[in-house]
């Protein structure tokens, strides 16, 4: 739990988006739950460029808004996928949608 | 200032934007590449910051879209990027954009960039700003510089240079750099030809062949001497030349009547009098400091004279011929120049020769000074094209019932050259207009007869080699400056006839007279100098009273019979 957010990330967006704060997190969680629903139907053997796109960009957005723990594990997907070697047992789907709701929760509970 | 930001992906966006509209910029969003295109047209933004991974068009296709199709000035793309390869930033580049920033953004970073940029961005403007200006600027000063060549152009033409006795070389800007080269018929027949040269270059250098082209054809046109044109050239250059702008000059006259030329060299390189007959070169050096140097009282012309005739020609220089350099900065140099002249010596066109050679010397190596040259051969005797008076066709006018009459004495008849002096007063008669080449020749004739042979007693025979032809004019001019007595009368009659009038040249010189009756026997042969066979020709009477002192000469003019 207490490694899911970087709280330190996270004070400093606080500081940037000021009363867009939660507009921002709304945004991101809306997005993120959306992504990987669709992460989710992708198929392994024949779309590793899509996983690769769709990880890439569930990583980027997540580490802006200090969700680490989520961000590093899509990462990990991201390069395998993008070198082509993804395995079923790398592509953790149930793992990605646990930690992504833990990190919800937290978000919610501290700043909405 | 206005950003566009080209992202998918909400959550970087909006903090992006925040991020930028915290700095004090005004922030568009885009949410795609095509969202990026239309909003790019839409705000004109002065720069754009480009996700790379975008659904429809990638960053890359955006940044050439935009780049091709924008007819803006130039404005900066920052890629934002989270690929970390070395090539795919460099494809960042190579698609259009001009720098990349890795995800995810630093805000430091993103504003230490975006900063630089709007430093570029304002000197761009400036840039713009200034090249608009110059650009103005340049336009005007295009527009008066044609304006000028234009004045120029009528003020310093180029009189009779395209005579098919000249050949030249002479650059078609030459004017504005310094060069001069200015070519008259005399009066009486035969040419002047002045070549100058202006030190500098542009306009310091241009503004005195305005004053020096205008002596030159108004005083060549009214009879004046070289020594009269040239002390009236300098007083006024003078004045108005700035210090350390000074004019070099040749000015040559060819009297084709007496087969001679006048030459006189001021601070420019030697000028060469060809003889095809005896196939030899004769140097003339400059004998005088340039023009616009010397004060008008110390300023003194002292010409030289040579035997002119259809074996003969005439080349005349600037100092960019003789310091034209090669690639090694080594001058073509007089040395060159003389050899290339000996060898060309029964060339028609030497002019064309000794261009040829300099182009041959110098290779590709620009040249710094324009490079004029003039090569003159004898001119058949042309009188000036008849003025056609068309004014005042039936009532006579100005001098028409006059007579003018002046002694001159001792000093000034060296001092003084009476010519000019008549030939505008009996000019004020627009009738003789035409006949103004006719009339200098009957006067200068009379009047060096007098001068020469009577009150001198200088014998034209000596003229007959080109040792006694130099001796002639030497002894000449000694004469003029030892003259304390003598004198000579000259009185000009002019009174209207039913059809025209009637001009009595009468002169009277302190000479010793000569054998009247045995010269007008002899003709021409003894005794040329008199001219006699062409004064007969021109007047109507001639008559030799008191032994060869006197002289009249009668000269009808009729209103139906203007002389060609």
């Amino acid at each position: 739990m207490e490694n899911s957010l970087d709280l330190e990330i996270l004070n400093e967006l606080v500081d940037i988006m000021g009363d867009d704060m939660s507009m921002l997190l709304n945004s991101y969680m809306d997005d993120s739950r959306d992504k990987l629903a669709q992460l989710e139907k992708m198929d392994l053997s024949s779309d590793q460029e899509s996983i690769f796109r769709m990880a890439h960009s569930l990583k980027g957005s997540s580490r802006n808004v200090g969700v680490v723990e989520f961000s590093n594990l899509c990462e990990q997907i991201e390069l395998l996928a993008r070198a082509g070697t993804l395995t079923d047992s790398d592509f953790e789907i149930v793992k990605l949608n646990q930690l992504f709701e833990v990190a919800c929760q937290l978000l919610t509970k501290r700043y909405l | 200032m206005k950003i566009l930001i080209a992202d998918d992906n909400n959550t970087d966006r909006l903090i992006l934007s925040r991020v930028l509209e915290n700095f004090g910029h005004q922030v568009f969003q885009a949410i795609d590449g095509t969202d990026a295109i239309s909003k790019f047209e839409q705000h004109a933004p002065a720069l754009v910051l480009l996700d790379v991974l975008m659904p429809g068009y990638d960053g890359y296709e955006v940044a050439e879209i935009i780049k091709k199709e924008s007819s803006r000035a130039w404005f900066p793309i920052i890629f934002l990027t989270s690929l970390t390869e070395a090539s795919d930033l460099a494809k960042c580049i190579d698609a259009g954009g001009d720098d990349f920033v890795s995800k995810p953004i630093n805000k430091i970073i993103i504003k230490a960039k975006i900063d630089a940029f709007e430093r570029i961005i304002n000197l761009y403007h400036t840039v713009a700003e200034q090249r608009e200006k110059i650009q103005f600027h340049n336009e005007h000063l295009i527009q008066e510089q044609e304006a000028a060549k234009r004045v120029f152009n009528n003020i310093a033409h180029r009189g009779c240079l395209e005579a098919n006795n000249i050949n030249y070389h002479l650059s078609p800007m030459s004017i504005f750099n310094g060069d001069l080269m200015l070519a008259a018929e005399l009066p009486m027949g035969g040419m002047r030809l002045m070549l100058a040269d202006f030190t500098g270059h542009g306009l310091p250098a241009a503004i005195g062949a305005l004053p020096a082209s205008e002596i030159f054809y108004g005083m060549t046109t009214k009879g004046f001497s070289i020594t009269d044109m040239m002390i009236e050239m300098n007083t006024r250059l003078y004045s108005v030349l700035p210090r350390g702008v000074f004019c070099c000059v040749i000015v040559i006259d060819i009297d084709s009547l007496d087969e001679m030329l006048t030459i006189w060299n001021a601070g420019a390189p030697d000028s060469y009098i060809i003889s095809q007959k005896t196939q030899t070169v004769e140097l003339i050096h400059s004998s005088h400091l340039p023009l616009g140097i010397q004060s008008p009282e110390k300023f003194e012309v002292k010409c030289q004279s040579f035997p002119f005739t259809k074996q003969h020609k005439i080349i005349a220089v600037t100092d960019g011929i003789i310091e034209a350099e090669d690639s090694d900065l080594k001058m073509f140099g007089e040395k060159r120049m003389l050899s290339c002249i000996e060898k060309n010596l029964k060339s028609e066109n030497i002019c064309e020769a000794l261009m040829a050679e300099v182009d041959v010397f110098c290779g590709t190596t620009e040249q710094s000074d324009d490079l004029s040259l003039l090569e003159v051969s004898f001119p058949e005797f042309v009188t000036q094209d008849v003025l056609k008076s068309t004014e005042n066709k039936s009532a006579v006018s100005g001098t028409s019932d006059a007579v003018i009459s002046l002694n001159l004495r001792g000093k000034s008849l060296g001092n003084f050259d009476p010519i000019p002096l008549f030939l505008q007063t009996l000019l004020s008669c627009n009738e003789l207009l035409p006949h103004r080449a006719r009339i200098f020749t009957v006067l200068s004739e009379l009047y060096n007869n007098a001068l020469d042979h009577g009150v001198l007693g200088l014998d034209s025979a000596m003229k007959n080699d080109s040792d006694g032809f130099a001796n002639y004019y030497q002894k000449r001019a000694q004469g003029l400056t030892e003259l304390d007595v003598g004198f000579v009368n000259v009185s000009v009659d002019h009174h209207p006839t039913a059809t025209g009038g009637k001009l009595v040249f009468d002169l009277t010189d302190s000479g010793n007279g000569f054998d009247v009756e045995r010269i007008v026997k002899e003709g021409s042969k003894n005794y040329s100098g008199r001219g006699l066979p062409l004064l007969l020709n021109l007047c109507d009477s001639i008559e030799y009273l008191d032994g060869g002192k006197r002289v009249q000469a009668t000269y009808l003019w009729d209103h139906n019979d203007i002389p060609e």
